[in-house]
């Protein structure tokens, strides 16, 4: 309860302006000095002896002031809006780069959750059929003989039950399962391939683009590196753009597939058009990916060795 | 090893609370030496980690804090404790208590052996 409300008021804190409170402690901090030099005056100390006293005690003014704010506000949540504010705006410096990005891991999502509910569709889940006297009756008859020598007999039979019955669609099983499936799987090796190529090729695109901001920044992570940045930062700092790229395509392409689906649905029988498995597995699974094909060239950025990419151009 | 213990973050704030208790709306100045007199001078406290710990206090909701006037005539922000304070307070003394009861057995030589 009372770890919830510090929470709350430390998200409180953290939109506040931090000027506000600043000013506040830096009051108290000042009266804190104040009656602590003049007890050290009392006593009999010179004040300006008194007063170096009391910030020795204190343990220095800065020191206290950081540790109060890091308590005021949330640290690890504004450090973290601050990196990517940054690489926002790097991102927005360079928008064709990005919108490339943006557009592969967004064809990513798509395909992946046509895959995904063609998984669902054929593999996890059989056929959904809610009542089968729609489609008519089938009669399977199995002989040991000729099957169209059987066609006629059967048909007989058929109308001295009921003579207004139908007969139609007479086959034998081998062209019956050919048919059957025949659609479904056409359609299903269609989708499937289009899917995986598209998530190859988003794969590749969001690996180009990062493999070409990195070599872009050469420079830039050279001097960052030289300047004492650990090669854990720099790669963070790869990841975070391509974090930031994988979050705006998921915002975009999430909603896109949504209606894709729609679509595959119309087409393909059996497939729920918002499968809610599909929908709530393909973001992740794609983010994971992203972040693979991020994680390479950002590693390549870390090990960039500052004394040739000063060097460069 | 210093002949003055540390202070750390978990009887601080029992130690901030109790005081509180003890003396009523006070500034933070005179809870760092009403700390360090309690405790016979034994402790070595860093005045600038209370103000974190009291701010800590007053986000969860156990003290509350307003400006007003010291002894000296000095305006000086006064924390005192809240009603949530006061039963914290009382709860977390009884732990302690217990706490310390249990460790005091062990530390005590056996005398049943």
């Amino acid at each position: 309860m009372h770890r919830i409300r510090a929470l709350w008021m430390r998200l409180c804190g953290f939109f506040s302006r931090r000027e506000d409170g600043d000013e506040d402690f830096t009051a108290e901090l000042e009266s804190h000095l104040a009656m602590h030099t003049e007890d050290g005056v009392r006593s009999g100390l010179d004040p300006e002896v008194a007063r170096r006293q009391a910030l020795i005690r204190l343990g220095g003014v800065e020191q206290t002031r950081q540790a109060y704010r890091e308590r005021r506000g949330l640290p690890w949540l504004e450090s973290l809006v601050r990196d990517f504010a940054y690489s926002v705006r790097t991102l927005s410096k360079h928008r064709g780069a990005t919108a490339i990005a943006v557009f592969s891991i967004g064809l990513g999502i798509g395909a992946n959750a046509t895959i995904f509910s063609m998984v669902s569709r054929f593999v996890l889940r059989p056929a959904p059929v809610s009542d089968p006297s729609m489609m008519g009756y089938t009669i399977v008859v199995r002989t040991a003989g000729n099957p169209s020598a059987l066609m006629d007999p059967v048909r007989r039979q058929i109308h001295l039950l009921d003579p207004n019955m139908a007969v139609y669609n007479a086959e034998t099983m081998e062209e019956h399962v050919r048919t059957a499936y025949f659609l479904p799987h056409l359609a299903a090796m269609l989708f499937g391939t289009f899917g995986l190529i598209g998530l190859v090729l988003a794969i590749v695109g969001l690996y180009g683009v990062m493999s070409y901001a990195v070599s872009r920044r050469t420079r830039e992570i050279g001097i960052r590196i030289a300047m004492g940045a650990r090669p854990g930062s720099v790669e963070w700092l790869v990841l975070r753009q391509g974090m930031v790229l994988a979050f705006i395509a998921v915002a975009l392409g999430w909603p896109a597939a949504w209606m894709l689906s729609k679509l595959t649905a119309s087409f393909l029988y059996g497939i729920q058009p918002h499968d809610a498995l599909t929908f709530a597995a393909v973001p992740p699974i794609l983010f994971m990916i992203a972040m693979v094909a991020c994680w390479i060239p950002a590693r390549r950025a870390a090990s960039i060795d500052p004394m040739k990419a000063l060097r460069t151009e | 090893m210093g002949e003055k213990a540390d202070v750390w973050q978990g009887t601080m704030t029992l130690m901030v609370l109790k005081s509180l208790e003890a003396m009523g709306p006070q500034h933070g100045y005179g809870l760092a030496r009403r700390i360090e007199q309690t405790s016979g001078d034994l402790l070595q406290l860093n005045y600038g980690t209370l103000y974190p710990a009291l701010l800590k206090l007053e986000q969860e909701g156990y003290i509350r804090s307003r400006w007003g006037t010291s002894e000296n005539n000095r305006k000086a922000k006064f924390y005192e404790l809240t009603k949530a304070g006061q039963r914290h307070v009382r709860k977390a003394a009884a732990e302690w208590e217990q706490t310390t009861e249990i460790l005091a057995r062990f530390l005590a030589p056996a005398e049943e052996a």
